[in-house]
């Protein structure tokens, strides 16, 4: 600028947004969360080319058809990626890292994430077999946070 | 420009509020165009999304869209401009000759989502505009629409009549949902004022919409459709930002760009040849001021006739027999569904609203205040 | 799938973002002027028009803006509006009437965008005078020019 260091005037101009109206597509996320009511997965198939997605949405990615067809999917999978959290949102170190994970679970195309518990992060590998860990019946309500956790087979 | 690229397909929809997310919006759309042409989805080679990342609510939107419109592991890229853009540059890839077929997907939620002010406000230069707090959409239309009354010496009743002539075609059309029964002259009058001369019914509805069109090379238009709707020529033209600085009576980018479609398209007099017109009239009195400006009507006669019903559907020159922008205007997807309506109306599927036998159309689309970028199209089939 | 085709969750999504803008040299030194109850814009050695709110650039001619003018606090009515509805975050509400316009200012060869008051609207006429109203305590700075009334 030429002009060095030197108080630039400044204005505030804020993006008030709060009006806005979402919709977000239901139909899979409710059958997949009414099942974990039970203590299981629902996702949905095409019947196209056979793909599990779960959630379901209601296209198939690949066929470009609506697909409706639910289709229970184990609670057993294989960890096909991880990562070790040290720290919290501010950055404060935690007492053990929390291993997040991607696993496909059996019988299920898409992955789902979540969280592995009682296990030392430095020997989680993918490829590793894991189950859902399942809140006790009497404290499901039909949510995500229905699964506790996953953990070794 | 001779037979290169062609629009084999549309499909589109608008209403004040469609009942759907925007994936299921964009879904059923292109769907629906794919079905019509009896393709998959792999017979397109290269998808353009046309989406405004602020009416969207989020940021690179079309990250979230790759599946609905088909175009996962596609080739896919966006503007983030009106739709109308987004059909030009699928033109442009087509002729570049990589590419023998486009899908261009333009849409927005501004029925039931978000205020569809809100983008124009966000727009404003926020050092000056915005932190003086009186420039708008609407007063910058107001200040826009008397001056071009008082230009022309038209009274307020004029926008009136005006409006309720947009609105009659948009209540014949079957593609246009805007919720107005019997929109007459009285009815407009007695709908209140936003900023005088504007009232509520002078001015665009907020609305939902969609609208897909497939492009294609000469050779594969041919394989696709027995009736391709060529495009002849396009132009572009921004003006200043500063829009008191401009002569608001008419758009000298919209005669900018219509210069050079017209150019491209070996169109040398334009008012004798274009048989029908659909531009994005977004408020009451843009409609005849884009004619005019364009060369496609007389500037004095322009605003006269087309309230008196003079460019109707049996008229030499068809103006917005759709209905126009006015009667919706899914902000986005508002120019492609212009180009839309030009493709069925050159090929005869217009319906109720059907203008004739058009055999040279012009479609526009428009961003910014008061007419600031314009965008003209001319097809012919 | 009894219930479940079609339909959608409406999350509420909290959705302020707060930014920062910089005025630059221009509009800071014009927000200067109106403080001394003057109206200063910038001559371009192109076309020579005087723009106003001031710039570093004249568009057209694409050529850097050095000359400062004072112009004067009167000035002509080009066109006006009077506005029925407020603006906020996009909504529009019913608002007791007011009169914006916009006047251009002596020497200037374009008009700033100004409210209009002590003036029936019915009575104004573009090319009408009008003198500028001036308000130094005003709590935001660009209203230091309050408004314009009939000179």
């Amino acid at each position: 600028m030429g002009e060095g260091k030197k108080d630039f005037r400044v204005v505030s101009g804020a993006w008030e947004l709060s009006g806005f109206n979402f919709r977000v597509e239901g139909r899979g996320m409710r059958l997949m969360m009414r099942g974990m009511k039970e203590g299981k997965f629902t996702g949905i198939r095409c019947g196209s080319c056979n793909m599990v997605y779960l959630p379901g949405p209601f296209y198939c990615r690949k066929c470009l058809v609506e697909i409706d067809e639910p289709v229970d999917v184990s609670d057993h999978g294989t960890i096909r990626s991880f990562t070790a959290t040290m720290s919290d949102i501010r950055g404060n170190p935690l007492a053990e890292p929390q291993i997040a994970l991607m696993v496909q679970l059996d019988g299920c195309d898409s992955w789902i994430m979540g969280v592995l518990r009682d296990v030392d992060w430095r020997e989680v590998r993918i490829g590793q077999r894991v189950k859902v860990r399942w809140k006790p019946p009497e404290e499901r309500t039909g949510s995500l946070q229905d699964m506790d956790c996953f953990e070794y087979e | 420009m001779d037979d290169k690229v062609a629009i084999v397909g549309i499909e589109y929809s608008q209403g004040d509020d469609l009942g759907l997310t925007r994936e299921r919006l964009c879904f059923r759309t292109v769907r629906g165009v794919l079905d019509k042409l009896g393709i998959d989805r792999h017979a397109i080679d290269c998808f353009i999304l046309a989406s405004n990342d602020f009416l969207e609510g989020r940021t690179i939107s079309n990250v979230f869209e790759d599946g609905p419109v088909g175009a996962y592991l596609k080739d896919e890229t966006k503007v983030e401009m009106d739709g109308i853009n987004a059909v030009v540059y699928g033109a442009l890839r087509i002729l570049e000759g990589n590419y023998d077929t486009a899908m261009v997907i333009a849409h927005s939620l501004c029925g039931h989502q978000v205020s569809p002010y809100l983008q124009v406000q966000y727009s404003l230069d926020p050092t000056y505009d915005r932190q003086l707090g009186l420039l708008n959409e609407l007063s910058g239309a107001a200040l826009q629409a008397r001056a071009y009354l008082r230009s022309r010496g038209l009274d307020e009743g004029w926008l009136d009549r005006a409006a309720a002539a947009a609105l009659a075609n948009g209540a014949a059309n079957d593609m246009v949902t805007r919720s107005l029964d019997g929109a007459d002259e009285s009815k407009v009058a007695s709908s209140s004022y936003l900023y005088e001369p504007l009232r509520e019914m002078h001015c665009y509805p907020p609305t939902d919409g969609a609208c897909a069109i497939v492009l294609a090379s000469a050779g594969r238009a041919r394989e696709l459709t027995d009736r391709p709707v060529w495009i002849r020529g396009f132009g572009s033209s921004i003006d200043s930002y500063y829009f008191a600085g401009r002569d608001l009576t008419r758009s000298a980018s919209a005669a900018d760009a219509a210069r050079r479609a017209f150019a491209m398209a070996g169109i040398s007099d334009p008012a004798s040849e274009i048989g029908l017109a659909e531009v994005s009239d977004l408020f009451a009195y843009q409609a005849p001021l884009l004619a005019a400006s364009m060369g496609l009507a007389d500037a004095d006669e322009a605003p006269r006739r087309f309230a008196e019903g003079g460019f109707g559907k049996d008229a030499r020159l068809a103006l917005n027999p759709s209905g126009g922008a006015l009667s919706a205007h899914p902000v986005c997807a508002t120019g492609a569904v212009r180009v839309a309506e030009a493709f069925r109306q050159l090929r005869g599927e217009a319906g109720a609203v059907q203008a004739g036998e058009p055999r040279l159309a012009l479609a526009h689309g428009q961003d910014g205040l008061c007419l600031q970028q314009n965008t003209v199209v001319v097809l012919g089939i | 799938m009894e219930g479940l085709m079609g339909s959608y969750f409406t999350p509420a999504v909290p959705m302020d973002f707060g930014y920062n803008y910089r005025l630059g040299a221009y509009l800071e030194r014009y927000l200067d002027g109106l403080k001394e109850k003057k109206i200063l814009g910038v001559r371009c050695s192109g076309c020579g028009k005087v723009l106003v709110p001031p710039r570093m650039y004249c568009g057209g001619c694409r050529l850097r803006l050095e000359e400062w003018v004072e112009l004067g606090t009167e000035g002509e009515l080009v066109e006006f509006t009077v506005g029925h509805v407020s603006m906020s975050k996009g909504r529009l509400s019913q608002a007791e009437p007011f009169t914006i316009g916009l006047v251009r200012p002596d020497g200037a060869a374009l008009p700033l965008l100004a409210r209009i008051r002590g003036a029936d609207p019915a009575a104004l006429r573009p090319g009408m005078r009008m003198r500028a109203v001036w308000d130094p305590d005003a709590e935001n700075e660009y209203l230091v020019l309050s408004h314009y009334e009939p000179a």
